[in-house]
C-alpha cells in the first residue's frame, strides 16, 4: 500500500508538472490538429488532376464522353478553348488536355453498331504534363477507365470481363484509413516524449537521488512515472478522439468503442513504457528527445503507418512483426473501420508484452543508477 | 537543468533605462553590426561544435527524414499483386503483357495456394485470377472472365488498380483481341522523359529533411539560451536585435550544413540524381538552410523551452511534404490546398529545389518570384523574432 502511494504521487506530479506547462500541451496538440486538417483534405483532393477537354464538336456522344470523364471520379474536367487549354497545360493550372475528336469517333460508333468491327478506332488524344510517373500512371489509367465505361455505354463489348471480390463490404476512404495510423504516431509521440523528459528530468535536475532514497522499491519509482505519462497520453488520446468523432471521420459502432479505447490506451501505455527507458538509459534532455522522436517515427513507419501494410518491403513486413505498433494499428483499423476484434486480444497481449519489457528494462536501469 | 522559463523576460536585471544606456553604450555602425553578427554566429557554432553528441544528432536528423520518408515511396504506387495464370494460351500470356505494361502492378507470379495465402497474410494488397480457358472465350468472342480480389482498405490504391485493370483491357483489346478497341488513347508528353517517381519525392523530402535539420537545431539552441539564461547577455549586448538574431540564424546554418551536405551526397549516389544546375542547388540548400535556421530560432524564442520543440518539428513535417507538393504540383489540388500551401515557404523551396535538379517547374509563377519568396520568408522570420525581443523587453 506505501508503494501504491509513491506511485501515485509520483505519477501526479509529472501530470501536473506537464499540466502547468501550456507550451509543451499546445505543441502536443497543434499538430494533431494539422496532421487531420492535412489528412482531411488530402484525402478529398487525391488522384483528382485537373484536365482541360477540348471538343471540337458538341454533339450529344461528345457531351457524354465529356460527362463520363467528370464522373468517374478520376479527373476534373473542363471544357475550354483549344488556346486556353495549352495556356492552362504551360502554366501549370491542369495537368493534361483530352482533345476529343469528334467526327472520327460517329464513324465508329456507327461501325460498331452496324457490326463492322474491322473498323479503326477512334482516338482520343491526351496531351499531359508527365511531370512524374506517378501522375502520368494516373491520368492514363483515369482516360482508360472512361474509354471503357464509354464504349459500354455506346454499345461496344469488352473482351475481358472482370469479377472483382473485395475483402470488405464497401472501401474505406483515404481519410479514414490515414487518421487512425496517426493518431497511432500521436500517442506514441506524445507518450514516448512526455515520459522520457518527465524522467530525464529527475536525473539533471538530480532530484532522481532523493528519489532513489526513498523506502520505497525501484519497480515503483518507475511504475510511477509510467503512470504519470500514461495519464497525459490519455488526455490526449481523449483530445484526438473528440476531433475524429467531430468530425466524423471516425465513428466505430458502439459495441466496438471499448475495444477502440482499450488499443488507444494500451498504446499510451507502451509509449509511456518506452519514454521511461529512453529516459532512463540516456539522461540527456537533447538526446531523449531526439531519440523518443526518432524511434517512435522509426517504429510507425516500419509499421505501415504511412500506407497499406502490404505495399512495405517485403524484408519491412517481416521485421515489423517486432514492431508494437503494426499491432496497434491493425487492432484500430480493425475494432473502428472494419468492425472486427478478431485478433484483438492478441495484439493487446502484444502491446502489453512490450510495456512490460519497458518497465523490466526501466526498473533496471534505476536500480542500476540507484547503486551508482 | 532546465530552468522555469515562463513570463515575459522577469530574468532580465535591472530597470529598463539600465538595459537601455547598456544597449545603446559601445560603437555604433555597420562594421560593428557585422562584428556582431559573427560573434553571434560563431558563439552558436561552439556551442555546436562543443556538445558533440547533439551535433551527431543534428547530422544524422535530415539522413533519418530521409530513409523514413524512403520507406513511404519505395514501392513506388505499384500495388502488390499475386498473380495466377491457369491458362497459357497466347491471349492470356498477351492480357498478362498488358497487365504489366499499366505499371500499376508488381505482379508476383504464384500458384492458386500461395496467392490465398499470400493475400490473406497482407503479403500481397489483390490477387488476379486467369482461369483455365481465357483463350477460349475470347476466340469465341465472349467476355474471357479475369477474378479481381482487393484488400479494398483504402480507396486511393484500390481505384489505381480498378483502373489500371481498364488500361490493361482497352490496351488488351487494341493489340491482340479480335474485336478490337473502341478507342485508343494518343499521348503526347510536354517532358522528353517522366521523372521517376522516387527520385521527384526525393527532392522535397531533401526540403523537408533540411527543414526539420534547421527547426530541430535553431530552436533547440535558442530555447538553450533562454533555459540556461545566457540570452541575459546576448540581449543586453550593445547591438541591435536584427543582428543578434541574425547571428543566431547564421550560426544555425553553419552547424546544420554538414547534415545537409550529408544528405545531398547520400540521395546523388543512392538515387543517381544529378543536378541539372549545382549553382542553382547550391543557392537552394544555402537560402533554404537559413530560412529554416531563422524559423527555428523564432519558434526557441517563442518557446522559451526545449520540451516539446522535436515533437513539433517532427510532426510537422508530414503534412509540411504534403503542402510542398511532393507527389504532384500543387496548383493540380483544390483551390483550398493551394492557398493554404502558398503560406508556407516550403512550396517555394520545393519549387527551387525541383528546378535545380530536374529543370522542371512545379508552381505556376516565375523561378525568380520562388527564391523572392523564400527569402521574404527569411525576412519575415528575422522581423517577427525582432519584434518579439522588442515586445519582451518592453513588457519587462
Amino acid at each position: 500500500v506505501k508503494s501504491l502511494v509513491t506511485v501515485r504521487a509520483i505519477a501526479w506530479k509529472d501530470f501536473s508538472i506537464w499540466l502547468r506547462r501550456p507550451v509543451a500541451i499546445v505543441t502536443t496538440l497543434i499538430p494533431t490538429v494539422m496532421y487531420v486538417a492535412v489528412v482531411y483534405y488530402i484525402s478529398v483532393d487525391v488522384a483528382t488532376p485537373p484536365i482541360a477537354v477540348v471538343a471540337s464538336h458538341h454533339s450529344p456522344a461528345v457531351q457524354r464522353f465529356v460527362s463520363e470523364l467528370r464522373s468517374d471520379g478520376g479527373f476534373r474536367a473542363e471544357v475550354v478553348l483549344p488556346t486556353a487549354a495549352s495556356h492552362d497545360l504551360a502554366s501549370l493550372h491542369v495537368a493534361a488536355v483530352v482533345t476529343v475528336p469528334a467526327s472520327l469517333w460517329i464513324v465508329r460508333r456507327r461501325a460498331v453498331a452496324a457490326g463492322h468491327s474491322e473498323t479503326p478506332a477512334s482516338a482520343v488524344t491526351i496531351k499531359m504534363n508527365n511531370l512524374n510517373v506517378d501522375i502520368a500512371k494516373d491520368l492514363r489509367r483515369s482516360l482508360a477507365l472512361t474509354i471503357r465505361r464509354y464504349g459500354e455505354t455506346a454499345g461496344w463489348h469488352a473482351p475481358v470481363a472482370v469479377a472483382e471480390h473485395d475483402s470488405y463490404a464497401s472501401d474505406i476512404s483515404l481519410a479514414q484509413y490515414r487518421l487512425l495510423p496517426g493518431m497511432v504516431l500521436i500517442l506514441m509521440i506524445a507518450g514516448v516524449v512526455n515520459t522520457g523528459l518527465a524522467t530525464c528530468q529527475e536525473f539533471e535536475a538530480r532530484t532522481f537521488k532523493e528519489l532513489t532514497l526513498a523506502p520505497t522499491p525501484s519497480w515503483a519509482l518507475v511504475l510511477g512515472k509510467i503512470l504519470g505519462g500514461w495519464l497525459t497520453t490519455g488526455l490526449i488520446a481523449a483530445f484526438v478522439w473528440a476531433i475524429g468523432l467531430v468530425t466524423g471521420l471516425i465513428s466505430p459502432p458502439l459495441s466496438d468503442f471499448p475495444a477502440a479505447v482499450l488499443t488507444s490506451l494500451m498504446v499510451g501505455l507502451a509509449a509511456s513504457c518506452l519514454g521511461v527507458a529512453i529516459g532512463a538509459t540516456v539522461k540527456q534532455f537533447q538526446l531523449v528527445t531526439s531519440l523518443s522522436v526518432m524511434a517512435s517515427i522509426y517504429l510507425f513507419f516500419a509499421a505501415g503507418g504511412v500506407s497499406v501494410f502490404g505495399f512495405l518491403p517485403d524484408f519491412l513486413q517481416r521485421l515489423s512483426r517486432f514492431d508494437p505498433l503494426r499491432y496497434a494499428i491493425k487492432a484500430l483499423v480493425g475494432s473502428v473501420l472494419l468492425g472486427s476484434t478478431t485478433g484483438l486480444l492478441g495484439d493487446v497481449a502484444v502491446l502489453a508484452a512490450f510495456a512490460c519489457a519497458g518497465l523490466a528494462v526501466s526498473t533496471l536501469v534505476v536500480r542500476r543508477a540507484a547503486v551508482a | 537543468m532546465v530552468a522555469e522559463a515562463d513570463g515575459p523576460v522577469a530574468f532580465l536585471p535591472g530597470s529598463r533605462p539600465q538595459w537601455r544606456a547598456r544597449r545603446r553604450s559601445g560603437p555604433r555602425g555597420l562594421t560593428a553590426e557585422l562584428g556582431a553578427v559573427v560573434a553571434v554566429a560563431r558563439h552558436w557554432i561552439a556551442l555546436g561544435v562543443r556538445d558533440r553528441r547533439f551535433l551527431l544528432v543534428a547530422m544524422l536528423l535530415p539522413l533519418n527524414y530521409m530513409f523514413l520518408f524512403l520507406i513511404t515511396v519505395i514501392n513506388g504506387n505499384q500495388a502488390p499483386t499475386a498473380l495466377v495464370v491457369a491458362d497459357h494460351g497466347p491471349y492470356a500470356r498477351a492480357f498478362v503483357r498488358s497487365l504489366r505494361s499499366t505499371d500499376s502492378f508488381a505482379m508476383r507470379s504464384m500458384d492458386a495456394a500461395q496467392a490465398r495465402a499470400a493475400f490473406i497474410a497482407g503479403r500481397v494488397v489483390a490477387r488476379v485470377t486467369i482461369p483455365a480457358g481465357f483463350d477460349r472465350e475470347v476466340v469465341r468472342g465472349h467476355a474471357a472472365p479475369v477474378s479481381l480480389s482487393v484488400d479494398n482498405i483504402e480507396n486511393d490504391f484500390v481505384d489505381d488498380l480498378r483502373r489500371g485493370m481498364d488500361q490493361a483491357i482497352n490496351r488488351f483489346a487494341a493489340q491482340r483481341a479480335p474485336g478490337g478497341a473502341f478507342m485508343v488513347q494518343q499521348e503526347r508528353d510536354l517532358h522528353h522523359r517522366a521523372i521517376a517517381y522516387t527520385p521527384y519525392v526525393m527532392v522535397s523530402v531533401v526540403v523537408i529533411a533540411l527543414m526539420v535539420g534547421g527547426l530541430f537545431y535553431g530552436g533547440t539552441a535558442a530555447a538553450r539560451e533562454y533555459e540556461q539564461r545566457s540570452i541575459i547577455d546576448i540581449i543586453l549586448a550593445p547591438r541591435s536585435r536584427v543582428s543578434i538574431l541574425l547571428g543566431m540564424s547564421l550560426g544555425t546554418s553553419i552547424v546544420a550544413a554538414p547534415g545537409g551536405l550529408l544528405l545531398l551526397t547520400v540521395v546523388a549516389f543512392a538515387f543517381r540524381m544529378t543536378a541539372a544546375s549545382w549553382l542553382e542547388l547550391a543557392c537552394g540548400c544555402v537560402l533554404v538552410l537559413f530560412l529554416y535556421a531563422a524559423v527555428g530560432v523564432l519558434l526557441g524564442t517563442v518557446m522559451r523551452q526545449r520540451n516539446g520543440l522535436s515533437g513539433l518539428a517532427v510532426l510537422v513535417a508530414i503534412p509540411m511534404l504534403s503542402l510542398s507538393g511532393a507527389f504532384y504540383p500543387v496548383s493540380w489540388s483544390s483551390p483550398v490546398i493551394g492557398t493554404i500551401a502558398s503560406f508556407f515557404p516550403t512550396y517555394y523551396a520545393n519549387a527551387i529545389f525541383q528546378h535545380a535538379f530536374y529543370a522542371v517547374r512545379t508552381t505556376p509563377i516565375a523561378l525568380w518570384i520562388d527564391y523572392v519568396a523564400v527569402i521574404a520568408f527569411a525576412v519575415a522570420m528575422l522581423a517577427a523574432g525582432t519584434a518579439l525581443m522588442a515586445h519582451r523587453e518592453e513588457a519587462a
